[in-house]
């Protein structure tokens, strides 16, 4: 078999379709892995009622400060409460993103590069890091994501419905934008992984999920400018509800997915450099 | 495995369990030295009271919320940034379970001390870590943003007794939890559901006193306010504790300890040491 070096295909003009042809394999063998665990699921149903429990009481534990704050105040900070409500919606989305996607494939990295089992997976001939990061589900954990969706029309009726379509539109587009940014700080936060085998990025990733539970404005004026515009944690549930209640302009989804895009060029770039130096000695 | 050794792993006099934490505290400390980075970033990452902190700060700027100032929520919050990160319940929960997994707990078995003195002893070694940096970062974070603390030297007494009383009766809670794993292998859900009840009985999300109905009055008087909201509303001068919460709170303890020795018995006798 010969192997056509970058240099040789980008001259040669074959890198869009060799592209083509890779991202379309990467989403077979993505729809592929995710198809087995859904199987695999079924015939566990007892864990699937356990989770779907377990999920229920989480987001009944993450609504209650904003509840408790209902019975005492009408909201915090101009925050009210629906507004509050659809801040959690999103970040529970945020939270399915990490338990359903993250924790078992980035969460295994660890394990995987000590016991050389990674080494598998970097062979396929597929995108490495989408295989990596996303080829596995936790499907106990898929209810959270309903619930998510629950909770958030729960709090548009209680706002009085969308401000407008195209405020509605920015806000699944910002929060969006918001899970491939967990995506990228859960990239971030482990990669180094590949290359120091001992490495835990978790604790950093969960603090920045816990900052976003609550309204970054809060926060205060100095730390509310380093949560959004130095680690950008605002965009994974404040600007969302801001953008969905009409309290910032559409604009501002714009900038989650100009941030959303730059952080797949950035970790897609570290995750290659990383590789190059990844020596597979392990196992 | 048999049950005369299984039998002989059981808690024992003051004294020897003296000696027996002295000599792990040791070992313990040596290894968690040589995590000390990772654990002193895992302190750090701790944030969640600092996110309700915020919260609560919000819904205070337009005046007390049932008479608790902006100042008493930042005082409050910055003491369950510290109560919080006292609990061992972490290590005990979710420690059994792969210790089974992995055949280790037939090991720890054959000691001559309960099992779960190893878990108890590694948990205070990494504490001595994660502990040290909060207590410079929790003054300097009540300074900088006013947080406000009670002026009644009683109060902080009672606080700072029931902060390590309160951290022992919800050891036994995150010990019963763990041993839940003797049963049921695949459980880490369900044993997640203390650090639930801890967020909302404990006071994490808010202090208990702005909860509805009788609740205030009956979380009072329930191991996780101990550990986690009871020392912080004293100390913060939220609201006052009465000296009779030591005894309550040492009773508590006595109790569990009762309960969580005939649980770890009954989970011996379903213990089928098969891990590898």
């Amino acid at each position: 078999m010969s192997v056509a070096s970058p240099a040789s295909t980008i001259r040669g003009g074959r890198m869009p379709a060799r592209s083509f042809w890779r991202s379309r394999q990467t989403m077979r063998a993505l729809w592929a892995g995710w198809k087995a665990d859904l199987a695999g699921a079924a015939e566990y149903r007892v864990d699937l009622v356990t989770g779907t429990l377990v999920s229920t009481i989480w987001l009944g534990i993450s609504v209650a400060p904003v509840l408790i704050v209902a019975a005492h105040t009408d909201g915090a900070g101009g925050w009210t409460v629906p507004r509050l409500l659809f801040l959690q919606a999103a970040w529970y989305l945020m939270d399915a993103m990490v338990w359903v996607v993250l924790i078992l494939n980035v969460g295994y990295w660890e394990e995987q590069v000590t016991q050389g089992t990674l080494d598998g997976l970097l062979l396929r001939p597929v995108n490495s890091l989408v295989i990596c990061s996303m080829s596995k589900l936790h499907v106990p954990d898929i209810p959270k994501v309903f619930l998510a969706i629950g909770l958030g029309t729960w709090a548009v009726v209680e706002g009085g419905g969308p401000v407008g379509w195209s405020q509605s539109i920015a806000a699944v587009v910002a929060i969006i934008c918001g899970m491939v940014l967990m995506w990228a700080f859960a990239v971030l936060a482990n990669y180094k992984v590949l290359t120091h085998v001992q490495f835990d990025g978790w604790s950093a990733l969960f603090a920045g999920l816990n900052l976003a539970r609550v309204p970054t404005p809060l926060y205060g004026s100095v730390l509310r400018v380093v949560l959004t515009a130095v680690i950008p944690v605002a965009f994974l549930a404040t600007v969302p509800a801001q953008v969905f209640f009409g309290d910032v302009g559409v604009w501002l989804a714009a900038v989650s997915v100009a941030l959303a895009a730059g952080s797949i060029v950035l970790v897609s770039w570290l995750w290659r450099r990383e590789l190059a130096k990844y020596s597979g000695a392990m196992g | 495995m048999t049950g005369a050794t299984a039998e002989s792993a059981r808690w024992t006099g003051p004294r020897r369990v003296a000696r027996v934490y002295g000599g792990l505290l040791r070992a313990e400390l040596q290894v968690a030295a040589t995590y000390r980075t990772q654990l002193l970033i895992g302190a750090l990452s701790w944030v969640v009271p600092v996110a309700f902190m915020a919260l609560w700060r919000g819904a205070a700027a337009g005046g007390d919320v049932q008479g608790i100032s902006a100042g008493q929520f930042t005082g409050y919050f910055g003491f369950v940034l510290f109560t919080s990160s006292l609990q061992l319940t972490r290590n005990l929960s979710f420690g059994i379970s792969p210790l089974i997994h992995s055949g280790q707990l037939s090991a720890l078995l054959l000691r001559p001390h309960h099992p779960l003195h190893v878990m108890v002893a590694r948990g205070m070694a990494e504490l001595a870590y994660k502990l040290t940096p909060l207590l410079v970062v929790i003054p300097v974070l009540l300074a900088l943003i006013g947080g406000t603390v009670t002026d009644s030297p009683g109060q902080w007494v009672l606080g700072l007794l029931l902060m390590p009383l309160g951290a022992v009766a919800e050891g036994y809670l995150g010990a019963m939890m763990g041993s839940i794993a003797l049963w049921l292998t695949k459980s880490a859900g369900i044993r997640g559901l203390l650090f639930g009840a801890e967020w909302i009985a404990g006071g994490l999300v808010a202090p208990i006193v702005l909860l509805p109905g009788i609740l205030p009055e009956l979380l009072r008087h329930q191991p996780l306010w101990f550990a986690i909201g009871g020392p912080a509303e004293a100390i913060s001068g939220i609201r006052a504790v009465s000296p009779w919460i030591l005894l309550e709170v040492v009773a508590w303890i006595v109790a569990l300890h009762l309960v969580f020795t005939e649980i770890w018995r009954r989970g011996m006798r379903r213990y089928e040491a098969v891990g590898t």
